[in-house]
């Protein structure tokens, strides 16, 4: 399930018997049933989740715990979701949210 | 749909659902409500769905948990997991966003069990992707088996980095050094409450022989253990690269991808700031907390604390903490008589009075360090927004010393957190240059919604007929 990217691996004697399919970043994965999009994504490659509001830095979970908001992505449309409270589920589509600009700019309008 | 109840619990950790475990006992009406998938809280994550290996490496701490969520889960209570709270208000009222709508629901007593969270303490390098709590490490490991596959270095102070070095020794994860924040200076002061603290020796020698352990397993696997260590710092280039830091005048560098950091445990306060409660500054863990009485009552009548969110004592004290406000909460409501509240209320009172013994010492042992915020003028203080100490400084000198005004400026504590990991900074530094004490600052507080919710949302919310506006 690991891609060989990711710095995490899942432990041994970890048995999953259930797994779901979900997309990160149009990417079509499949990882264990019941767990974290932030569990997820950080078991799948390396890469950051969002990126800053303010100065657009590469940003990734620090808190995991619902506390810091660094771990925010779009789930099936959805911007702002905090990935450390969303359970993965069949079918879901996660992506990196790096659009903080565009919502602003929305904003302005 | 149900609306109304006759308490409502906000957090389903082990004083929430002890609380509302007992609430539904005694033939009241309750919601919980919980921003996770499941309950358990932090300390008590994913126990019904954790694996037999999981279970073994977390020991006993964790699985005494079990039959604490097995009573809940089998309880009256309605549960509302994966549900938001972005507004509770002193009439009663709380509204949570749940799969993407919103929903109010209203009692007469709202019971505020929001537990804890990691101090957050900032550093050089500490936004780069790589760089996580503790506490973030075990919710991971709790939640999903993942553990670290590349050499990582551990750093802070108190229980909490050894109970996490315990764990990932187990787990055979290479780890390149552990880097032990806390001044040894600190043993002297501590000494003074030592007197509640050998009442309960079980416990003391419980943290002697967590620490010996770790260090008798760092040994077998040649992983260096640093006392002393200061000017921690985390670089790289978008992502973690290198760690580095200073042991007496040894200079040290890891090059690793992963930094596990932890200064302590603080009361989760931002629901408390929104609703309106009352604080207190303690002035030896250095944060603030509601102020709370004997049977988690605070400064407005309707709302109630229980658990770490009032002040940070542990699991097992948030679970007779949670006990003891639903006794009082049936007294009140006339569901237990005087004679039956006392009977009941001695033996909880007993076994919380047995965990609190220790903690003054616990407390000033693993009091924040002096230093522990003497920030350079670059490091990032606000996470969300990028904004540095310096600046913050440049405001204090300027004669501003209520981060609520300084916020407005620059934007300090506005971004997505709404100033959860900075406010702790923040009010130091006030502290730093004006020379005020932070008993005497202004509080920060936090608007609604507190969580994000989307305007659409808002404009569909299931908020209730009876709601007033």
């Amino acid at each position: 399930m690991s891609q060989g990217k990711s710095r995490f691996s899942w432990s041994e004697g970890q048995a999953f018997n259930k797994t779901v399919n979900v997309t990160f970043d149009g990417e079509l994965q499949s990882v264990p049933a019941g767990i974290s999009v932030a569990a997820a994504l950080l078991g799948h490659d390396d890469g950051h989740f969002c990126r800053s509001a303010a100065d657009k830095e590469k940003r990734a979970p620090y808190c995991l715990m619902g506390i810091c908001f660094e771990c925010l992505v779009e789930i099936d449309g959805l911007k702002n979701r905090q990935a450390c409270l969303e359970p993965v589920y069949e079918g879901m589509s996660v992506n990196r949210q790096q659009a903080v600009m565009e919502e602003k700019n929305e904003e302005n309008l | 749909m149900k609306k109304t109840y006759d308490a409502i619990v906000i957090g389903a950790g082990p004083s929430g659902i002890a609380c509302a475990t007992e609430l539904a006992g005694k033939g009241l009406d309750v919601a919980v409500v919980d921003e996770q998938a499941g309950p358990g809280g932090q300390i008590y994550r994913n126990i019904t769905g954790s694996s037999a290996a999981q279970q073994k490496i977390l020991g006993t701490d964790y699985t005494d948990g079990l039959e604490l969520v097995n009573a809940f889960s089998s309880s009256a209570v309605d549960y509302f997991p994966q549900s938001r709270v972005w507004q509770a208000a002193e009439n009663g009222a709380v509204y949570f966003s749940r799969n993407g709508v919103s929903q109010q629901l209203r009692a007469p007593n709202l019971v505020l069990c929001t537990g804890a969270m990691e101090r957050p303490v900032p550093f050089p390098g500490w936004t780069l992707p790589g760089v996580m709590t503790c506490g973030g490490m075990s919710n991971l490991y709790k939640d999903s088996g993942l553990v670290p596959s590349q050499s990582l270095v551990i750093a802070g102070s108190g229980p909490f980095v050894w109970l996490v070095s315990e764990h990932l020794l187990a787990l055979d994860v290479p780890i390149a050094a552990i880097l032990d924040t806390a001044p040894l200076k600190q043993v002297f002061p501590a000494l003074k409450q030592v007197s509640g603290a050998v009442k309960r020796l079980d416990f003391m020698m419980k943290g002697v022989r967590l620490i010996g352990e770790v260090y008798l397993a760092a040994r077998k696997k040649r992983v260096p253990i640093y006392r002393n260590v200061t000017e921690l710092q985390a670089q790289g280039a978008e992502k973690l690269e290198r760690v580095s830091a200073r042991a007496g005048k040894k200079q040290l560098v890891f090059d690793v991808d992963t930094l596990l950091v932890s200064e302590g445990i603080i009361p989760n306060t931002a629901l408390f700031r929104q609703v309106g409660c009352s604080h207190r500054w303690d002035p030896v863990q250095r944060y603030w907390h509601p102020e709370v009485r004997g049977e988690g009552q605070t400064s407005l009548s309707s709302v109630y604390i229980a658990g770490d969110g009032g002040f940070v004592h542990g699991a097992k004290s948030a679970e007779y903490k949670g006990r003891i406000t639903a006794l009082h909460i049936a007294k009140e409501m006339r569901r237990l008589s005087t004679v039956e509240y006392d009977e009941q209320l001695t033996p909880v009172r007993k076994q919380l009075d047995r965990e609190l013994f220790p903690r003054p010492f616990i407390d000033a042992l693993y009091a924040p360090r002096r230093d522990l915020f003497a920030l350079d003028d670059e490091t990032v203080v606000c996470r969300c927004e990028g904004v540095s100490a310096g600046r913050v400084r440049e405001l204090v000198r300027q004669g501003l010393t209520d981060h609520n005004e300084i916020k407005a400026i620059i934007r300090c504590g506005m971004g997505p957190c709404q100033g959860r990991m900075c406010s702790a900074a923040v009010l130091e530094l006030i502290s730093e240059v004006s020379g005020m004490n932070p008993a005497n600052t202004r509080q920060h507080r936090l608007r609604p919604p507190i969580k994000p919710v989307s305007l659409q949302e808002l404009a569909n919310a299931q908020l209730g007929e009876e709601d007033e506006s």
